[in-house]
């Protein structure tokens, strides 16, 4: 039960996206993204519904061919679509047959565990277990087949508020166990919140932005002044109101740099993460590039 | 306190190998290859049993009486014409179709298994099964209509006719192959079971049709034949020749096509009607192919349908890999 | 003890923890020696991702108040009611003289608080905790 300790700032990557670009006929799905996820994180790929998120995971685990650029994941790669499908003529204890079968790899006891966890009879057709369960099902096979990248498309949707927790709780458990790497997409904000630690945010098929996120938290703060043209500290500006008599400013500080002073009727305030994706994404939705 | 590290036991193996694919494409299909297997073993029964009767007594009356055995064994000579169909509407065409629209494609497809390889190992296990069931189906069949012909002064089933011709085991194998290429290249093309197994069933049989129709008395040249009349009045219905006529004419002696009602009208016997012909100097032209090139066509038209399968599994396997979408 | 992470607060979710734990500590829940729990428990009962439990166990050990041993978890090292109590009648004298000072100017307890805020917050940039 040692703890071991891996420092935070690992630079082995897991998975390397270079200038990945997909094409559905002549509209563009996904356009040049380009990022590094480390090993060993929690990354929430973040973005509205059509962002390109599912795009962008079925390449990344190799269901789709990319039309621009590469892509590539370090060791196995498991991907559970958003529809978590299981074939209903199966049994889940048929189920993990099929993983064993069909992976390099197996973990019978872990993907039991899993069923166990969340009390899904063995012997009973996938068909007739409820979504929910069902659902439970594609992850244990996930699980099971122990990969070193674990990608889940909207893996909490159609969950209840309750399985949510369980599902996060489980799932951030086997990570910490197995130290694998997972991507999981969601268009749900609020509850990334010390699930997540790396950020990957997604808009109209282009990454808007990515990396450690304590750290892009910790670099965007909120201003709230006097009316004025700029903000009081230097950097750039996600996001601007401006009403008769105030401004408020949403500002990305220069990279390694300490958190600027600000002085006299300035007020700062730090960002949520729910914050700062809304305000990421309204940047697009007014067409203004961040 | 998760004080206690379980040493579970990780299976790790080198790679996914035939038996694998094998459970699953069994624990996915079998009902699909019990069902068929099951009609294909009752036709098969049938047909030896009624050819161990024919050889054993000599004859086809005794049991159903004339045309009852005769009408049972031409209802048996259906099950190799449709064979192929069921192959490829029952097996193939919901082969991928049904993983897309229930999404499982992207289950299996995400485990430690390529898309092409477990498309190759789903065809490669099921297309030997439904070779064999229907080498076996047309083998059974072959046995039967030899036997039902020996015992018949005029074969009900010359070499050439359609029931004879398709019931070889070798043309089974092939049209078994067309059939699972053709339902599986809609399967991936459409997505979509129902339009799949339609489409396949209707080109299924126009290209059957046309082959069997259209091409086969065309496979080579036909051999032409003048035969004064008498002489070609005489062959007819002894069951003696057993080449294959494609088509034939009367012909005056300058060699212009004539209808036969055209000449000796006046005559009141067949005798004098036969006598009338020959003085005319009228012969009859046919084109037919000897018995020498029954197996020839018939491995032929194995041929055709192996090609045409060939490249409907090389589009069914491009389409695949070329996926533009999930 | 139990952690929670307040998913509407702007801190980060390994401040938070840190936070939680100096919190335990001033309250005197947790004393030296006692034990924290292992990464693994808390992230199975607060959902709580491990490289964050992680980053708040490292950020308390460089700040002194927990040390790592090898092989059988993360302990705590030192209290925070430590100080001097002599230091602290002194700092209390001089706020209560500014408190006044400030209401003498005219200033509300609102006005103290958001003053007191942002000065507090001025020093946070920087440092963390």
């Amino acid at each position: 039960m040692t703890t071991v300790v891996e420092p935070v700032g690992d630079t082995a990557i897991a998975v390397r996206a270079r200038a990945l670009g997909k094409r559905y006929r002549s509209k563009w799905a996904l356009r040049e993204c380009t990022f590094d996820l480390p090993e060993g994180r929690v990354a929430a790929l973040v973005g509205a519904n059509g962002a390109g998120k599912t795009t962008l995971m079925t390449v990344l685990s190799g269901l789709l061919d990319a039309d621009e650029g590469s892509a590539g994941a370090v060791g196995r790669v498991a991907f559970v679509s958003q529809e978590k499908p299981v074939y209903r003529h199966f049994s889940a204890a048929e189920m993990l047959r099929l993983g064993a079968r069909l992976n390099v790899v197996w973990d019978e006891a872990r993907a039991r565990r899993w069923l166990a966890r969340f009390e899904i009879p063995l012997d009973k057709a996938c068909g007739k277990l409820s979504g929910g369960q069902q659902a439970q099902v594609a992850f244990a096979l996930a699980i099971g087949s122990r990969p070193d990248v674990l990608m889940l498309d909207e893996p909490l949707a159609n969950l209840d508020p309750l399985a949510r927790r369980e599902v996060t709780a489980e799932l951030l458990s086997e990570v910490a166990e197995t130290g694998m790497t997972v991507l999981l997409s969601t268009h749900v904000v609020a509850e990334l919140a010390g699930v997540a630690d790396y950020l990957l945010l997604l808009a109209h098929g282009r990454l808007l932005a990515g990396g450690d996120l304590d750290e892009l938290l910790a670099r965007h703060v909120g201003y709230t002044g006097p009316r004025s043209d700029a903000p009081p500290v230097p950097g750039t500006v996600v996001a601007a109101r401006h009403d008769d008599n105030q401004s408020s400013f949403l500002v990305e500080l220069p990279a390694g740099q300490p958190r600027p002073v600000v002085a006299g009727q300035w007020t700062e305030r730090s960002l949520t993460l729910e914050d700062y994706v809304l305000a990421q994404l309204e940047t697009t939705r007014k067409g203004a590039g961040a | 306190m998760t004080a206690t590290t379980t040493a579970a036991p990780v299976a790790t193996r080198s790679h996914v190998g035939w038996g694998d694919l094998l459970w699953l494409t069994w624990r996915q299909h079998r009902w699909t290859i019990l069902g068929t297997g099951a009609l294909v073993v009752a036709v098969v029964g049938l047909a030896l049993g009624m050819a161990w009767h024919t050889d054993a007594t000599g004859d086809t009356h005794e049991l159903l009486g004339e045309w009852g055995y005769i009408g049972t064994a031409q209802m048996l000579t259906f099950a190799p014409t449709v064979f192929g169909a069921v192959i490829a509407v029952f097996w193939a065409a919901p082969l991928l179709s049904r993983e897309y629209e229930q999404r499982t494609h992207l289950v299996v497809w995400s485990q430690d298994i390529t898309p092409l390889r477990w498309l190759t190992g789903k065809v490669v296990l099921l297309g030997v099964t439904a070779v064999a069931f229907a080498a076996g189906l047309g083998l059974a069949l072959v046995k039967l209509l030899n036997s039902i012909n020996e015992v018949n002064v005029q074969p009900p089933f010359p070499p050439f006719s359609t029931s004879s011709f398709e019931a070889a085991p070798q043309v089974q194998a092939g049209y078994a192959a067309f059939g699972l290429a053709l339902g599986l290249a809609f399967s991936a093309v459409t997505r979509r079971t129902v339009p799949a197994m339609g489409l396949t069933l209707g080109v299924f049989f126009v290209t059957r049709s046309f082959v069997a129709g259209g091409w086969r008395p065309y496979f080579l040249e036909p051999l032409r034949k003048v035969e004064p009349y008498g002489v070609f009045s005489m062959s007819v219905g002894t069951g003696d020749d057993q080449s294959w006529r494609v088509k034939g004419y009367l012909a005056d002696a300058a060699g212009n096509q004539i209808r036969n009602f055209d000449v000796c009208t006046d005559v009141n016997s067949h005798v004098e009607y036969t006598k009338c012909m020959n003085d005319s100097g009228i012969h009859y032209v046919s084109y037919h192919h000897p018995i020498e090139r029954l197996v020839p066509f018939q491995w032929f038209e194995t041929g055709v349908f192996a090609v045409l399968a060939a490249g409907l599994f090389a589009l069914a396997f491009v389409w695949v890999r070329r996926a533009r979408r999930v | 003890m139990e952690f929670r992470i307040d998913r509407s607060s702007g801190l980060p979710a390994y401040l938070q923890l840190v936070r939680q734990v100096r919190e335990a500590l001033r309250m005197g829940w947790l004393s030296p020696g006692d034990r924290l729990p292992t990464v693994r428990d808390v992230v199975a009962r607060s959902g709580v991702n491990a490289n964050t439990v992680l980053k708040a166990y490292r950020e308390l050990e460089l700040s002194g108040l927990v040390e790592a041993r090898q092989g059988s978890g993360t302990f705590v090292k030192s209290g925070l009611g430590s100080t001097d109590p002599e230091v602290m009648a002194a700092l209390r004298t001089r706020l209560a003289e500014w408190v006044r000072e400030a209401r003498e100017a005219g200033l509300d307890i609102e006005d103290i608080d958001a003053l007191v805020r942002s000065v507090l917050t001025e020093g946070e940039g920087v440092a963390v905790g």
